[in-house]
């Protein structure tokens, strides 16, 4: 992503590697008078109703199979089901969840499943935007994600030297994140792979390139920038100075040691899986101890099982499991749960009938008619089920949950007012989620597990 | 073709992606065929791509003329197999430069592989022959190697079947299906196939595309040498490619002044929906260039059909160049397309569009190279539905352009019709046989009727090739709607993607005088807009359409078909589903599809051993409509995807059926052979010394390390040498030294599932593959 930080043409991560932005930028903005720190004066809940602080999202792109993981049909026969037909008993009566989910099925009682999600929206882009902004894809304006949305509203109370909004660690891809709100709310991907043995945070951690250096390099950069010295009173410059000290701090301090998984017990990072999802999971929760408001787990892989989709699942599900498992009940245990929200979904579900055709072979297609989330923390109920799916997880049984459902509960607990206006920057109208006037569909907020 | 209403079809349509059956992954598949046809009285290869294609034993055309013989099938190997053949190789070629045992082993192998292959490395081509068995095997071992490609941009598609093709001089020029048919898979889906009347031009088949990375698709483009980019071609003719992904193919040729070139082009014809690719099928561009490389003609669509058509009068004789690629630059192997340039005739449109069945029809045609054609009217015998016609100059056909015969009273449109006021009156039941002559053209025919009467208008168009895209109204004389309609859901649609044909039924609310009214939705118009219109009292019919278009079915065992029904202006009397003149064998119990269920399951039971080759099957639906009985028989069809989404039916000629029995084998090729069963004296721990009994000598072979490889990867391997010197990809040394490590790592697995010898031919009397084995490798 390309823009203009203060007149140079240059990347986002490029502005953090000059210590122009990133954490800094933001305070960069209100200093600078942008329009978008007006929001500060927009409608928030009162301290004492805001249940949830931080958020982590657990975003399964491409779109993970729901009669296979946490929708299980074990009645539905081989056709819907394939090899996946064995449900597993979790510790809340009642509920079952896929085969591969055992480590999960320890914890379902810090989580509740939602089984009637729907928006019938099948492509990726739309799908994604749609489950991510709660807006109808297609509209002339271009929303920004929930992620955006809590960098603006947390902004000013959020003093971390960490970006507000972080993904782990790659962008998806499919939207543009930021939305209207330009690219000061595009979250910060932190590249590289927090399994590997050094978390080579990208403009945070530069590769190959030791502490000693990195910081004989500032002290370069000091004793080379004369402009600097010569203009230091100017207002523009003195808040580059300030910005570049913050993202130094950012680099050498104690942001940085957010990011090093290796102050972390052995144990816990096995627990969490020694692979990338589970030590994402492990970042997350170190960032959400940090006090980032939200962080984006991006799957790496994906889960666009169209074909070869046995396979990915019996590779890719533990690892889920795991992490998922694991991040649930350390939050748990370090009394984060209550204000954090932990959300788990893809942008769809995946066809309930399994399409044994070529080239698909045994493969689930995109599915948006009826699909799964999880959801837990930050005042959502754990061990529930909200709404269902009918006998061969094809369309929505009971209670439709739909995306502004989903997202305006998420808000709710965050103390974020979903009928805000948000600040365009041609001053059109829009909202944070869609206004009644719109009628959207709607089930209501899951009111049944706050 | 009849169609359904369209509140059936949105009910057929939701149950469609819900009927593939599991035993889809043991049916042949085939993804291309390349060159997907070839010219009257000339013998080529072509190849096949697909999956499932194991114990191949023939190939078939539909129709008369056309023969084919297998002439090498190279499966999909997995890594491991391409590495033992890789590693084989290597030791070859040492054998071949010190005379090692390699070379010695080679020789009988490649003797049986002479015998088998008819000879060859098949495909070689004009290479020079190898100079001895040695050189040969290993060139056909450097063949299949460098055919790998770890992830194949469509692993559905990258086994390959290579076929020899000989067209008779007099076979019919035109469309036939190429099917691929197996032991226990029986017929594959069918693909075009394509009889051909002008010199052909064949480039070399592209090699299996690898997947692209999204952000590195530049790793996986293929390089192809620049001087391969150009053909240069005689005229007339017909051109055969494949579009590898960011590529263009150039044909350079001379024309002059005043020729009236046809560039016809089938790309999408062959291939008609693409799974895994949006658009979901190939979408050509052609381009033609003067010698000064200007422009001079393009089209990427011929009118709503992908498949684009040039029209070219040549303003001075010189070089041109025609180029193909797709439109967004994809390609692969399954972009197969075949062009055709030369002074063609090709009919562009014709009037009326269809007629009364029974009688010999006054049709006008309009298009290119036409003058010393002739029309050929279809025979009065002819059905009712939709016929083709072509014009035929000589021997010389053109395009084919469907015609639609019926038994209702017809007539011709009055222009001058586009009010109510000067509507032209019409007296029902009517097939209006008309033309929205220029943009923003209404027709509009009036009736007489009465309360509560249903009436149904239906505009036949874009189903018979017309670009009228429709939309049709009802009024009273005051102008009041009472009906409206643009397009209308049409599952019989085939490669027809937009249901542009506009269709109501409605009931009339007091007596007085009605208005039909016919235009195009995006009011354009002229001639070619060509139109039929049915208004007339609901005709209930039906119409069938069995999916998939080929069954196998194991001695006297049963298989079920899944059956559609399509029902037309309110059908919903029972349809009784029976298997129409069965060849001996064949039984089924007759099935009812009921009132308005849109499909059904048909079991039938094949009560005979074997069928020699697939055999054709047709089912018949019989129902009441009034007081007459109406029978139609089931189309057979495949449920395509297209575009990771919608799904289509694609009709087939024929639909096919193969009996096999279980415990016959294709004999192999290479038999394996007999091998000393090991006997272990001691257990095999990590350490511990391993005997091995061979004709009364014990010798101490290897110490074993613990773990090396599990007993399911020990089996496996096991089965990957055994199919591997099955098939002659690797020698008896080289697979017993394999052997030798798999028997040492798994002492105590049962061995003898493989040295089992395999039941063959003589063990199974009356197979197909008595006949079939010549072609299988």
């Amino acid at each position: 992503m390309k823009t203009n930080y203060m007149g140079m043409d240059i990347s986002r991560r490029e502005a953090l590697r000059r210590g122009l932005c990133g954490a800094a930028a933001l305070s960069l903005a209100g200093r600078t008078g942008s329009a978008l720190a007006d929001v500060a004066a927009q409608p928030m809940a009162s301290a004492a109703k805001v249940k949830a602080k931080s958020v982590i999202q657990v975003f399964l792109w491409g779109g993970m199979s729901h009669n296979d993981t946490w929708d299980p049909k074990p009645e539905a026969g081989y056709e819907y089901m394939g090899e996946f037909a064995k449900a597993i008993p979790t510790n809340v009566n009642g509920i079952q969840l896929g085969m591969l989910f055992p480590e999960l099925a320890k914890q379902t009682d810090k989580f509740s499943l939602i089984r009637s999600m729907t928006h019938r929206n099948n492509g990726h882009e739309t799908a994604a935007y749609l489950m991510q902004t709660g807006h109808a894809p297609g509209e002339r304006i271009s929303y920004p994600s929930i992620g955006a949305v809590f960098a603006l509203f947390k902004k000013p109370s959020y003093k971390g030297i960490i970006p507000p909004y972080v993904v782990l660690t790659q962008p998806q891809g499919r939207f543009s994140e930021e939305g209207f709100l330009g690219p000061l709310y595009k979250p910060f991907a932190t590249g590289s792979d927090p399994n590997a043995q050094r978390f080579e945070v990208e403009g945070v951690v530069a590769r190959g390139i030791t502490d000693d250096r990195q910081k004989s390099r500032r002290d370069l950069l000091g004793k080379m920038n004369t402009f600097g010295s010569q203009v230091a009173d100017t207002p523009a410059v003195s808040a580059a100075e300030e910005a570049k000290k913050q993202a130094y701090a950012l680099i050498l301090g104690e942001g940085r040691d957010v990011f090093d998984l290796s102050k972390e017990k052995d144990a816990l990072r096995d627990r969490y899986g020694r692979n990338t999802f589970g030590q994402d999971c492990l970042a997350a929760r170190r960032m959400v101890e940090a006090g980032v408001p939200y962080v984006v787990i991006n799957y790496p892989g994906g889960w666009d099982t169209h074909s070869n989709h046995f396979a990915t699942m019996r590779r890719q599900c533990p690892n889920l499991d795991q992490g998922l498992a694991a991040l649930l009940a350390d939050l748990q245990e370090r009394g984060l749960l209550e204000t954090t929200i932990v959300w788990c979904s893809g942008e769809f579900g995946r066809g309930p009938k399994i399409d044994w055709q070529p080239p698909w072979n045994g493969g689930r297609n995109h599915y948006g008619n009826v699909f799964s989330v999880l959801v837990a923390g930050g005042g959502f109920k754990g061990g529930h089920i909200v709404g269902e799916s009918d006998a061969k997880g094809e369309e929505v049984k009971t209670r439709p949950v739909y995306p502004v459902d989903l997202l305006g509960s998420i808000y709710q607990l965050a103390g974020i007012d979903a009928r805000a206006r948000l600040p365009h920057p041609m001053g059109a109208e829009a909202y944070v989620l869609p206004p009644p006037s719109d009628k959207v569909k709607s089930g209501g907020l899951l009111t049944e597990i706050m | 073709m009849r169609k359904a209403s369209w509140w059936a079809l949105l009910g057929v349509g939701s149950v469609l992606a819900l009927t593939t059956p599991a035993t889809a992954q043991t049916r042949p598949y085939i993804g291309f065929v390349y060159p997907a046809g070839g010219q009257q009285g000339t013998t080529f290869q072509i190849r096949l791509g697909g999956q499932n294609m194991d114990e191949v034993y023939a190939v078939t055309i539909s129709g008369k003329g056309v023969s084919a013989k297998i002439v090498e099938y190279n499966r999909r190997l997995n890594n491991q197999e391409q590495a033992l053949i890789a590693e084989q190789l290597r030791d070859l070629k040492r054998a071949k430069k010190g005379g090692g045992s390699g070379a010695k082993d080679a020789q009988p192998m490649m003797q049986m592989d002479m015998m088998s292959m008819g000879g060859g490395s098949g495909g070689a081509g004009g290479r020079a022959k190898p100079a001895t068995p040695l050189d040969a095997l290993i060139e056909r071992l450097e063949k299949r190697v460098g055919m790998f490609v770890q992830t194949p941009a469509c692993a559905s598609i990258s086994t390959i079947l290579e076929v020899e093709i000989t067209v008779a001089p007099d076979a019919a020029p035109g469309e036939r299906e190429i099917r691929v048919v197996t032991l226990r898979g029986g017929a594959s889906n069918p693909l075009a196939f394509h009889i051909g009347q002008v010199p052909e031009y064949t480039r070399k088949p592209m090699r299996t595309a690898q997947i692209q990375v999204l952000g590195k698709e530049a790793l996986a483009l293929r390089k192809r040498p620049t001087e391969e980019a150009e053909d240069r071609i005689n005229l007339p003719a017909t051109l055969n490619g494949q579009i590898a992904s960011g590529e263009m193919n150039l044909y350079r040729f001379s024309a002059r002044e005043g020729q009236r070139l046809v560039i016809t082009s089938l790309a999408r014809q062959l291939v008609p929906y693409i799974a895994d690719a949006v658009p979901g099928w190939f979408q050509p561009v052609m381009v033609l260039y003067d010698t000064n490389g200007k422009e001079v003609a393009y089209d990427d669509d011929y009118r709503f059909k992908p498949d684009p058509v040039i029209w070219y009068q040549v303003p001075k004789s010189g070089e041109y160049v025609l180029a193909i690629y797709d439109a967004i630059y994809r390609g692969r192997e399954d972009f197969v397309y075949r062009l055709t340039i030369g002074e063609l005739p090709f009919i562009t449109s014709i009037f009326p569009l269809g007629g009364p069945a029974g009688v010999t029809p006054a049709i006008k045609m309009k298009g290119w190279n036409l003058a010393t054609t002739e029309l050929q009217p279809p025979p009065t015998n002819t059905p009712p539905g939709t016929t083709y016609v072509t014009a035929r100059r000589g021997n010389f056909i053109s395009n084919r352009v469907p015609f639609e015969l019926d038994t209702l009273p017809e007539c011709l449109e009055s222009e001058n019709n586009s009010k109510i006021s000067r509507a032209q009156k019409v007296t029902l039941p009517i097939i209006v046989n008309g033309r929205i002559d220029q943009p923003d053209d209404w027709d509009v025919f009036a009736f007489t009727g009465k309360a509560n009467e249903t009436i149904v208008a239906e505009v036949s168009a874009r189903s018979l090739d017309s670009p009228l895209d429709s939309v049709l109204k009802l009024t009273d004389a005051s102008g009041k709607l009472i009906a409206y309609n643009d397009d209308r859901e049409d599952l019989s649609a085939g490669l027809n993607t937009h249901h542009a044909d506009a269709y109501f039924m409605a009931k009339l609310p007091a007596d007085g005088q009605y208005f039909v009214h016919l235009g195009d939705t995006a009011r354009k118009g002229g001639e070619e807009y060509a139109y039929r219109l049915r208004i007339s009292h609901p005709r209930p019919d039906f119409a069938l359409r069995l999916s998939p278009s080929s069954a196998s079915v194991r001695s006297k065992n049963t298989a079920t078909l899944s059956m559609f029904v399509l029902r037309q202006d309110g059908f919903t009397n029972a349809v009784r589903l029976v298997l129409k003149n069965p060849p001996p064998g064949f039984v089924a119990q007759p099935q009812f599809l009921v009132g308005t269920q849109p499909i059904a399951r048909l079991t039938f039971k094949a009560d005979l051993p074997s069928t020699q080759v697939p055999v054709a099957l047709t089912i018949e639906g019989r129902a009441k409509a009034g007081d007459k009985e109406i029978a139609h028989d089931a189309v057979p069809a495949e449920d395509r995807m297209q575009a990771f989404l919608w799904r289509h039916l694609v009709p087939a000629k024929e639909f096919k059926v193969q009996v096999y029995d279980p415990t016959y084998t294709l004999p192999a090729p290479h038999p394996l052979p007999e091998r000393p069963v090991p006997i272990v004296t001691t257990n095999y721990i990590a350490g511990t010394l391993v005997t091995n009994i061979t004709a009364g000598v014990t010798n101490i072979v290897e110490t074993v390390p613990q773990g090396k490889f599990t007993k399911f990867q020990v089996a496996n391997r096991i089965r990957e040498l055994k199919r591997l010197y099955e098939e002659g990809l690797i020698v008896k040394d080289f697979w017993n030294k394999q052997m030798d490590d798999c028997e040492i790592t798994t002492v105590n697995l049962p061995l003898s599932q493989s040295n089992a010898p395999p039941k063959t031919a003589t063990d199974a009397p009356n197979r197909p593959g008595k006949k079939g084995k010549a072609g299988k490798k």
